[in-house]
């Protein structure tokens, strides 16, 4: 039998009956509350910025607008009359024609992930009398869909192979015309270049407003003009929020337009900051309320075990020692707490996610009632800060434990 | 002719001790005692309730501390100890045997015999676990040692707290109405064991007791009254016992 400190304390706890269990479940409940909630906020963000990555290329390359010079600045000689009106020019179709070179340069850049060049423009899409305005987004399928992840949100057909006389078309557009897969429709450009192109897949986010259409590279271009140019660079990066400095490294090589998305929607930014608050707060105050149930638990149990401390003083036990049996009664607590918390926290979000909403529309996605993100990372971290918070909820009691004064309490 | 240099050695020496509990009223226990406990020595304190017996018993268990005056334990002048330093001394020197056996219920009776050892060297050894045993045998303890204090009799967990006592090899046990809360017989058993540990082991013994039969028996006799220390002897002690019923 060696040191007396740990059996002590596992004594006291097989022989506290229900008083140990309500302490561990006082532990287990914390732990609980930390993993769902936790896992619950961090659904609803990991939600919202899914649908910002999906949708949203962390940084866009476009051709930079022309500024309008003062012709006293051009330097050209024998223009006496100038105005002092300065205008924008009309917008031109700009390309970015070495978009090869550009792409690869950019994906160079640590922290990108992918730069897929696209033709975008604006069209109609035509099937029997009705017509109706798109955006068209054309680009090498493989590379898009590694910047938007559009394969997720296919409710029918195939994106990916997309051949050069298939499109893909939004469930409201294809709704609105009453096509489906297979089908043909005329698709205009702006420059009144058109083509018949077949239907190959149905998409929706949920998100898009109008209608919207996905061909491949070459037949955009052709479409939209563009020669052999792209109209931009759509990047994707490891970590939504590498996209500022992304695009600043961009900007320093090349003279064009770059755009991050936390530049562009700097509420959205605010809004996944804000959600991470709530998610530390509200695990913290858990933590806390559990760590004063088990703090005012262990000080009944020293008060009850006074006189047991007052013997185990009088045949020779030092402060450590006294200290060291609550400690370590209070560690196995935690530890026990936390296994048991974290398992039914993780089973209770398990059963959760088994609940979706029902789709807007037949054969459309299905989401989860009740998004959550769970990780081990944010398991191990509410047990080591269960174990942590019960541990230093110990601290009192326990202090107190060790200062009893034998004499007091053997009488 | 050699002498052993111990056996003059005093186990307990105080000179001037006082012990003064403050308060909104300052109240005086024990005054000036002058008191030599030698090795092997089995010494009785009696006196009436409120007499300051038990105080003085756990001043010199070192559970609790004087106002004034000097405390040697084994020649260690102990009265500036701390806390830790006390406990140490209890651990290394001192034996308590309450009226109470004060076992610890979550334990079996080897494991309460046991715990003074592990608390002192953190651990035990064969040496240590045949001595308790051989202990706990000469108690009558041996059939009892997986029992819990909840399921032993009144009688066999105070003589259990008694090997608990000895289980160190304390140069002082200190026994403050150890058979208070036992039938005679059961009273009379420990007793017994506890002069017979004396003999055997020479471990110095201060009882407190009210029982004058077994003060008797004790190698002196030391009373308290108002805080002061006398000795008397066997026959001043029945004298004042008498006195007592007459006035009662």
């Amino acid at each position: 039998m060696r040191g007396f400190e740990l059996m002590l304390a596992m004594r006291h706890l097989r022989s506290g009956g229900w008083q140990t269990f309500l302490t561990i479940s006082a532990v287990a409940s914390g732990v609980i509350v930390v993993i769902f909630i936790s896992s619950l906020i961090f659904g609803v963000r990991a939600h919202i910025s899914d649908l910002l990555t999906d949708m949203l290329p962390a940084v866009t390359v476009s051709p930079a607008e022309l500024k309008p010079t003062p012709l006293a600045q051009t330097g050209v000689v024998g223009y006496g009359l100038s105005s002092s009106k300065i205008e924008l020019q009309n917008p031109q179709q700009k390309n970015i024609d070495d978009w090869r070179g550009v792409a690869a340069q950019i994906e160079r850049i640590p922290g990108v992930v992918q730069a897929a060049p696209v033709v975008m423009g604006q069209a109609l899409v035509a099937r029997g009398g009705k017509q109706i305005g798109v955006n068209v987004t054309g680009a090498v399928p493989e590379r898009l869909n590694r910047v938007q992840r559009l394969t997720k949100y296919v409710i029918a057909g195939h994106y990916l192979g997309l051949a050069s006389n298939e499109v893909m078309i939004n469930y409201k557009l294809s709704d609105d015309l009453s096509v489906g897969l297979g089908d043909r429709v005329l698709i205009i450009s702006g420059r009144g270049v058109s083509e018949w192109f077949k239907i190959a897949a149905i998409i929706d986010t949920g998100e898009d407003p109008g209608g919207v259409a996905y061909l491949d590279f070459r037949p955009a271009q052709n479409l939209f003009g563009t020669g052999t140019g792209a109209s931009q660079i759509l990047v994707k990066c490891d970590n939504l929020y590498h996209a500022d400095a992304v695009a600043d490294r961009i900007s320093a090589i090349y003279p064009y337009k770059v755009d991050s998305w936390s530049r562009l929607f700097p509420q959205f930014v605010a809004s996944l900051s804000a959600y991470d608050a709530v998610a530390y707060l509200v695990s913290a105050f858990s933590l806390v309320a559990s760590g004063f149930a088990i703090a005012s638990v262990l000080i009944v149990s020293v008060v009850q075990k006074g006189k047991q401390i007052g013997i185990l003083k009088g045949i020779g036990a030092r402060r450590g020692q006294i200290l060291k049996v609550f400690l370590f009664e209070s560690l196995c607590i935690a530890v026990a707490g936390a296994a048991l918390g974290s398992v039914a926290g993780c089973t209770l979000v398990r059963f959760l996610d088994r609940f979706q909403q029902p789709p807007t529309h037949p054969g459309g996605r299905t989401e989860n009632l009740f998004p959550s993100h769970l990780t081990w990372d944010l398991v191990t971290i509410a047990m080591l800060a269960a174990i942590i918070t019960t541990v230093i909820a110990a601290v009192l009691p326990a202090r107190r434990a060790a200062g009893v004064n034998p004499v007091e309490v053997i009488r | 002719m050699t002498l052993d240099y111990d056996i003059l050695k005093p186990i307990v020496e105080t000179i001037r001790m006082g012990k003064t509990y403050f308060g909104k009223v300052d109240v005086d226990v024990l005054h000036d005692i002058d008191f030599v406990v030698h090795p092997g020595e089995f010494v009785a304190i009696v006196g009436q309730s409120g007499s300051g017996k038990s105080t003085l018993l756990n001043i010199l268990g070192c559970l609790d501390t004087a106002t004034s005056g000097v405390l040697r334990i084994d020649g260690d002048d102990v009265s500036d100890y701390v806390d830790d330093q006390l406990a140490r001394v209890r651990g290394d020197k001192i034996g308590f045997v309450f009226q109470y056996h004060y076992l610890i219920d979550e334990l079996t009776c080897l494991e309460n015999v046991l715990l003074p050892v592990i608390i002192r060297r953190g651990g035990v050894d064969a040496v240590d676990r045949a001595r308790v045993l051989s202990l706990i045998d000469r108690v009558g303890l041996t059939e009892q040692i997986h029992q819990t204090p909840d399921t032993m009799s009144g009688g066999q967990n105070q003589r259990c707290a008694l090997v608990r006592a000895l289980a160190n090899e304390p140069r002082l046990i200190l026994a403050d109405e150890p058979t208070g809360n036992l039938d005679s017989r059961s009273g009379q058993e420990v007793f017994n064991l506890l002069g017979q540990m004396n003999r055997e082991t020479g471990v110095a013994v201060v009882m407190v007791t009210h029982d004058e039969r077994l003060a008797s028996a004790a190698d002196r006799i030391m009373l308290i009254e108002d805080g002061h220390m006398q000795r008397i002897e066997e026959s001043d002690m029945q004298a004042r016992s008498t006195m007592a019923v007459r006035r009662g």
